[in-house]
């Protein structure tokens, strides 16, 4: 005969009552929910790269895990990676998660092989409504400093010849922006631009990635004829960087990377937005690596009777522009819908911001700035209409009852002649179904020019805008410098490893801060006069 | 002598079973192979602790990024003559342990283990059961929780991972750091304190 505590210890407890009667009563006390698929994921990550890396005994230790959180925090990994990889390929960045899935063994091995290459061919093409256009095409250095990068955009059925509108071409450290159709060159040299395949710009575009997204790997499938091993990259909420406004709000991004497994790099990706209900492709960028730069894409030497400004000019623009519209606000009108400009802030970055109100319950508008000069666009929202500072428009700002929006008209394009012309801003309701190309034919249309508002809320709206956007880069310098990036971006060190000594990395975010900071100052010193006018 | 086998010759019959089945391991785990055959397992383990997911996953998550940094230190996995599994199952005791001391970790950082309520699981409802059935059980079984988080931990963390988690005395001895005999006078203390602390739900078959 067993005794009941020998059969406990046997582990027989099948025919025990009083273990039956625990058993039983404890299960169903403690019931436990099923394995979230997330967190499946969130394990299978951490093992692929535990495997990674036990196979590859020089890659570092693993950082240690953050906690979950919001899960639209947890973007700076693979985003970043895929950022890493493509950006510093000069493919597109799209991000990269924030905690370890960023660590994925495959995104490693990208990272990697992306920090050996040695040049890139780009070429983006654009699928809006069904055509093919050719966006961007680009080439590549790593030669920090030296030779940087060279792009051409334009449109062209795909594969086919195509006309150049716009060349960028950074060299020996001065970016030129030549415009074919202005036939004219902005030269800037005020500005450290690093090889675009450095980790210092990698870096850079990790940063200017919301932190927030995820990253899967899929099953391996045959891209354009070649097997191929797949990331998907998932943006939750973003705004995808096309034509102006092309999206009035943030939208869902998912971005397909296919990886040559010969090499690690990534050959191609697909981004799709989630737009009406549906998937919709957006961009494809593919890329080839390691190619001889054709010399003759270097040649600052631009055709045609050309123009040279410096970034003076886009000072005397910022003057410009706050002079000629400090005198009141304006309404646009349009059918049953108007919009309010309530100041405007130029930069001598060259960006605009545009801040707007709205009365509740109103659709966005597109927000286009045009100059009249020239009857081309020169502002482009990159997708950046909207809320931009949401902080100020809960805390500061509600003018007359209607709520402020910001939109950001980031400098992108060619600088050409301001002197005299002046500038409206559009605003378009209602549906919006392509691109600038498309001549987009909006519901509604109306257009306003210039407009401070005497209120003392304005200054406000410009100082801590402003400041905010001066702190914003300080605090990436700093986080930089001090080492805090570590603890938020696992992957960041091995988007580090190589080119440059630390100070040198830090070298554009301190430019960019020191800039926006005398900005910054440059507005308080221009309000007095601004509120004499 | 089988009918009063002394936890001696218990322990020296499970080296024996132990040893015989170290003849027949399976190859060493992947880290993939080992969250997907686990994972679970920890889950529930540190859910069960935790009482709500969100915490329960970091735990979790933790538990295994130390277990990939050490998987020189996982025990073989044994098998039977036929490749299956047998009960008793070191790696699971392995990855309990290194769980309950990131357990630890976790609330010695919150410094709050009685403020911890369950996440409400949705129940599977029968359709023989009335709603005052169904509120009558959960009602029992927040009790039952209650009960054992006022016993002593070492008796709630015994009786969890014989009962709830499922372990054999012998991980639960692993996992403890103790013998198998004292994790079963253990499990006897604990039973005998369940039921005074509870009053009727552990006295069915008494």
């Amino acid at each position: 005969m067993i005794s009941k505590k020998d059969n406990n210890v046997a582990d027989t407890n099948s025919e025990n009552p009083t273990e039956t009667l625990f058993e039983r009563v404890l299960s169903e006390s403690y019931v436990v929910p099923p394995v979230s698929s997330a967190h499946r994921n969130r394990l299978a990550q951490l093992a692929t790269e535990a495997d990674f890396r036990s196979s590859h005994p020089q890659a570092k230790p693993q950082a240690s895990i953050t906690s979950r959180r919001n899960p639209l925090t947890n973007w700076l990994t693979a985003s970043v990676l895929v950022a890493t990889a493509f950006v510093g390929v000069g493919i597109y960045v799209i991000f990269a998660p924030r905690k370890a899935s960023a660590s994925d063994a495959l995104i490693l091995r990208v990272t990697s092989a992306a920090a050996k290459v040695k040049t890139a061919h780009i070429l983006e093409w654009r699928p809006f409504n069904g055509t093919q256009e050719v966006y961007r095409e680009a080439w590549y250095s790593a030669e920090v400093g030296k030779t940087g990068a060279w792009c051409k955009k334009g449109y062209a059925p795909y594969k086919g010849p195509y006309t150049v509108s716009y060349t960028n071409l950074w060299k020996n450290g001065i970016a030129y922006y030549y415009s074919a159709t202005a036939k004219t060159v902005q030269i800037d040299n005020t500005q450290y631009f690093p090889s675009l395949l450095s980790a210092s710009d990698r870096l850079q575009r990790l940063y200017e990635a919301d932190l927030s997204g995820r990253v899967r790997i899929l099953p391996e499938a045959m891209v354009e004829g070649k097997r191929a091993k797949r990331l998907l990259i998932e943006l939750p909420n973003s705004r995808p960087d096309t034509e102006p406004a092309f999206y009035h709000e943030s939208v869902p991004l998912r971005a397909i990377v296919a990886v040559d497994p010969k090499t690690d790099l990534p050959f191609r990706t697909e981004t799709e937005a989630y737009h009406n209900g549906q998937w919709k492709l957006v961009w494809v960028e593919e890329a080839q690596y390691n190619l001889p730069i054709p010399t003759e894409h270097f040649d600052h030497r631009f055709p045609g009777s050309q123009k040279v400004y410096s970034v003076d000019a886009q000072k005397r623009f910022s003057q410009q522009m706050r002079a000629t519209m400090a005198k009141s606000y304006r309404v646009a009108k349009a059918g049953r819908f108007h919009a309010t400009l309530r100041y405007l802030i130029g930069t001598e970055l060259g960006d605009v911001y545009v801040l707007y109100s709205l009365p509740k319950g109103s659709p966005l508008p597109k927000v286009l700035l045009r100059d009249q000069t020239t009857r081309t666009w020169h502002y482009m929202g990159g997708g950046r209409v909207g809320r931009i500072v949401p902080e100020l428009e809960q805390r500061w700002i509600q003018p007359d009852g209607e709520r402020l929006y910001t939109a950001w008209f980031r400098n992108n394009e060619p600088m050409t002649d301001r002197e005299g012309g002046g500038w409206k801003i559009h605003f378009h309701f209602g549906e919006v179904g392509g691109g600038m190309s498309d001549k987009v034919s909006p519901v509604w249309e109306t257009s306003v020019s210039g407009a401070v508002p005497p209120d003392d809320f304005s200054r406000e709206i410009v100082w801590e805008s402003a400041e905010e956007i001066a702190s914003a880069c300080r605090n990436r310098a700093e986080a930089f410098r001090d080492g805090r990036w570590k603890a938020d971006i696992g992957l960041l060190r091995i988007a580090l490893t190589g080119e440059l000594p630390v100070k040198q990395r830090a070298i554009f975010w301190d430019s960019e801060a020191t800039r926006i900071e005398r900005t910054a100052a440059e507005l308080r010193k221009s309000l007095p006069s601004n509120r004499a006018q | 002598m089988n009918n009063s086998l002394t936890a001696n010759s218990l322990r020296t019959a499970l080296k024996g079973i132990f040893q015989s089945h170290t003849q027949n391991l399976s190859p060493t785990l992947s880290a993939r192979a080992l969250a997907e055959q686990y994972g679970e397992v920890v889950f529930a383990y540190t859910f069960r602790r935790i009482g709500h997911r969100e915490g329960a996953e970091d735990v979790s998550a933790e538990c295994f990024i130390a277990a990939f940094q050490n998987l020189r230190s996982c025990p073989p996995r044994p098998t039977d003559s036929t490749n299956n599994l047998i009960s008793h199952d070191p790696i699971r005791a392995w990855l309990l342990g290194i769980a309950r001391r990131k357990l630890a970790d976790y609330w010695r950082k919150r410094k709050r283990h009685s403020e911890v309520s369950w996440e409400g699981i949705p129940e599977r409802v029968s359709s023989d059961c009335t709603p005052e059935q169904i509120a009558l059980r959960a009602e029992t079984q927040a009790k039952i929780r209650e009960t054992l988080d006022r016993l002593n931990p070492d008796y709630r963390e015994a009786l969890l991972l014989r009962y709830a988690d499922g372990c054999s005395v012998s991980e639960v001895a692993l996992i403890l750091g103790r013998s198998v005999s004292a994790t079963d006078s253990l499990l006897q203390r604990a039973r005998a304190a369940a039921r005074i602390a509870s009053g009727d739900y552990f006295s069915e078959f008494e």
